[in-house]
């Protein structure tokens, strides 16, 4: 048994591929360094992250397998899965041998699992670019936070970036300490330690109130639902939604089941 | 403009804000599909073709946009709804500045994708028509917002003005209210089925012709890119479900709707004319369920229902319904139907089938692989083979099926069984489905 180790990027995991076919090393497992445990009957290899070798094999899969191969091996390393990469390597492989069609074999495990984890990132992804809430700041930045299972960060900026083109924000996932800076030029995502004291602007606090009330009065008393609505709008997600932080009056916060 | 203090501007503000957004509450349109629109430097915001849901409120629905009043004031008097001029109600009315100013604050912070702008009729149609056009001027030329709006057309207001507003807007709408003409004769007194009908037709006529502009000349201006809708109500009125799906698929046909919404009366008023019961909320499911199955599955409405006095089967959604009283097409081979024939399993969406299609590209699909491919079986396991074999052994009878796919509901399909008359519940049976 082969396992191959690396730092869990990109990169890394396209210089596992290139490894993989030039070290002649055919990979069982592919593990991020410090998330997985020894077996006793496995070979372990580090394999060192190295940029010109990721770009080759990029372009290799865009040619060799497809366009779709592509985005789904960039998305599902934003997955939160130990096991990602060893069905990402089997999903790569499953490619240069099958061509574009890679992507029909979904009795393939690996092949389902890896597009049930793309799936999932982008889902959660798409719910996150309308459930993200800027806060003015004093000094006229905008500053959300985000905690997501997936690392959904790196497609939000890219959302956010045409969207909210003229303003400068800041989208902070508490969850990964990392965060997104955007300076109305070009957004970079970087580590940030400590949670930043976020002083509001003047205004905010009245929009924010603003926002609750309309928020509370477009619900139709008569259809009452609060499953749908936590189906739809999943707990997880609350404590960084504006309309479901503090004084929210009574009906809101607890409604009987109907 | 303002000369009273600040404070006095907030609580006005908020007040304003809550009436007038309560009383826009009713109308459901609030996707912000259908036009893709990138943005641009020195303008505010895009648009996603595929919509997006900013939150949900306790009911359940989405919020994607700023839905609001431009006023709550009107001349009219229709029984059904909560703003008729002779309901005892707080009023309010927004300036065009106001809206913008909160639209623009709001979208700054994500909370909406963009403005769905509606109005009681204050003064007169071409009134209220220059007010929601004022508000979109200021928002697209003075705040440069490149977001998603949607406004309605008043009916009766100047043609001029209607298409004005288009060219700013991205979604218009006209509301047929009831679905038929006795129902708006009896319930909306002041409206007509030709003042809806004009708008609706003026504005199909500007969506062709701008369609044939753009394709034309790239860069002339797009009248409303996201088409138009419209909704009524159901329940108010005692028109059969039969009736709203017809006048529904002509809808879609004659003057080309993107969306056809459905809103479930809730009592607003105690007129005597109107019922005063729950909203039907399981109906308008149906409806909706109906809805789809014309725009995405390839039915048309004489499928869904055949007699005109028909109602939905609350019990069964539509395409079962259909599904059990067509059993002669199935059951369907997984491994050879085509994507029309898959689309009509019950149970098999857009998205099953279009995994089926690709998986059995590459290898012969038992029970087994559909499972793992997330392929739902609880309803489709009665209409489909795998590799010429039924899921279970169950005879294709429409009564048995019928109580199977109706088993962990409340107020399923079971009957008392008779020892007499059994011909008489045969031939029901068959009929009914």
């Amino acid at each position: 048994m082969l396992t191959a180790i690396f730092d869990g990027s990109l990169d890394g995991f396209l210089s596992v591929v290139y490894s993989c076919y030039y070290d002649k090393r055919p990979y069982d497992y592919v593990y991020e360094d410090g998330v997985y445990q020894q077996q006793l009957d496995s070979d372990y290899f580090y394999v060192p992250t190295e940029p010109a070798r990721s770009v080759r094999v990029m372009e290799a899969i865009g040619k060799r397998v497809s366009q779709d191969a592509q985005t789904n091996v960039c998305y599902c390393c934003l997955a939160n899965d130990k096991e990602r990469f060893t069905s990402l390597l089997r999903y790569v492989r499953l490619g240069f041998k099958a061509g574009a069609a890679a992507d029909n074999y979904l009795q393939d495990p690996h092949v389902l699992k890896v597009h049930k984890l793309v799936q999932y990132v982008l889902r959660e992804a798409h719910l996150l670019t309308g459930f993200c809430r800027f806060k003015e700041t004093k000094s006229g930045v905008y500053y959300a936070s985000i905690s997501p299972v997936n690392n959904a960060l790196p497609i939000l900026a890219e959302h956010f970036r045409e969207r909210l083109m003229n303003q400068p924000w800041v989208i902070h996932d508490t969850a990964r300490g990392i965060a997104a800076v955007y300076d109305c030029n070009d957004y970079r995502i970087d580590p940030v330690k400590n949670s930043p004291h976020v002083d509001c602007s003047d205004d905010e606090a009245r929009f924010q109130e603003l926002w609750r009330a309309f928020f509370d009065s477009v619900a139709i008393k008569e259809r009452l639902n609060k499953d749908l609505q936590r189906n739809l709008i999943p707990l997880r997600f609350r404590k960084h939604v504006t309309e479901f932080q503090n004084n929210s009056p009574a009906f809101i916060t607890q409604a009987p089941r109907l | 403009m303002y000369h009273y203090a600040e404070s006095v501007n907030r609580v006005d503000q908020m007040e304003k804000l809550k009436i007038l957004s309560a009383a826009a509450k009713y109308d459901v349109a609030c996707t912000s599909s259908g036009v893709d629109r990138n943005a641009t430097r020195g303008s505010l915001g895009s648009a996603s073709a595929c919509g997006i849901c900013h939150t949900f409120a306790a009911d359940g629905r989405c919020v994607s946009l700023l839905k609001i009043l431009l006023t709550n004031v009107c001349v009219y008097d229709c029984r059904y709804c909560a703003n008729r001029r002779s309901n005892d109600i707080p009023r309010a009315v927004f300036t065009p500045r106001e809206i913008a100013e909160l639209t623009i604050n709001f979208y700054k912070r994500n909370y909406i994708e963009g403005l769905f702008l509606s109005s009681s009729v204050i003064r007169d149609a071409n009134h209220t028509m220059e007010q929601i056009y004022e508000t979109l001027k200021l928002l697209r030329g003075v705040y440069k917002f490149n977001g998603y709006i949607h406004i309605k057309a008043i009916p009766g207001a100047d043609e001029g003005l209607i298409r004005a507003a288009g060219f700013l807007a991205d979604r218009m709408s006209v509301n047929i209210e009831l679905p038929s003409e006795e129902s708006l004769n009896r319930l909306a007194p002041d409206k007509t089925k030709e003042s809806i009908l004009k708008p609706m037709s003026l504005l199909k006529k500007g969506i062709v012709q701008s369609r044939e502009e753009v394709a034309l000349f790239h860069s002339a201006p797009s009248f409303v890119p996201a088409g138009q809708s419209t909704q009524m109500i159901v329940g108010a009125s005692p028109e059969s479900d039969k009736k709203i799906i017809d006048l529904t698929e002509s809808l879609y046909k004659r003057y080309s709707l993107k969306r056809v919404f459905f809103s479930a009366y809730t009592p607003v008023s105690d007129n005597p004319l109107l019922p005063s019961v729950k909203p039907p909320l399981l109906r308008e499911h149906r409806l909706y369920q109906a809805d789809w199955l014309l725009r995405f599955y390839g039915f048309s409405a004489d499928e869904i229902l055949k007699n005109p006095d028909e109602n939905l089967s609350l019990n069964l959604d539509p395409k079962c319904h259909w599904a059990l009283n067509n059993l002669n097409m199935f059951p369907v081979e997984i491994n050879t139907a085509d994507t029309r024939t898959l689309l009509r399993v019950p149970g098999i969406g857009a998205r099953s089938a279009e995994r089926i299609l690709s998986a059995r590209r590459v290898g012969s699909l038992t029970f087994e692989n559909l499972k793992k491919l997330g392929i739902v079986l609880k309803r489709a396991r009665y209409f489909i083979t795998c590799q010429g074999k039924m899921y279970e052994r169950i005879s294709m009878d429409p009564e048995i099926l019928e109580m199977k796919l109706t088993e962990n509901k409340l107020g399923g399909a079971y009957k008392q069984l008779s020892l007499f008359d059994e011909p008489a519940l045969l031939a029901e049976g068959a009929s009914e489905g």
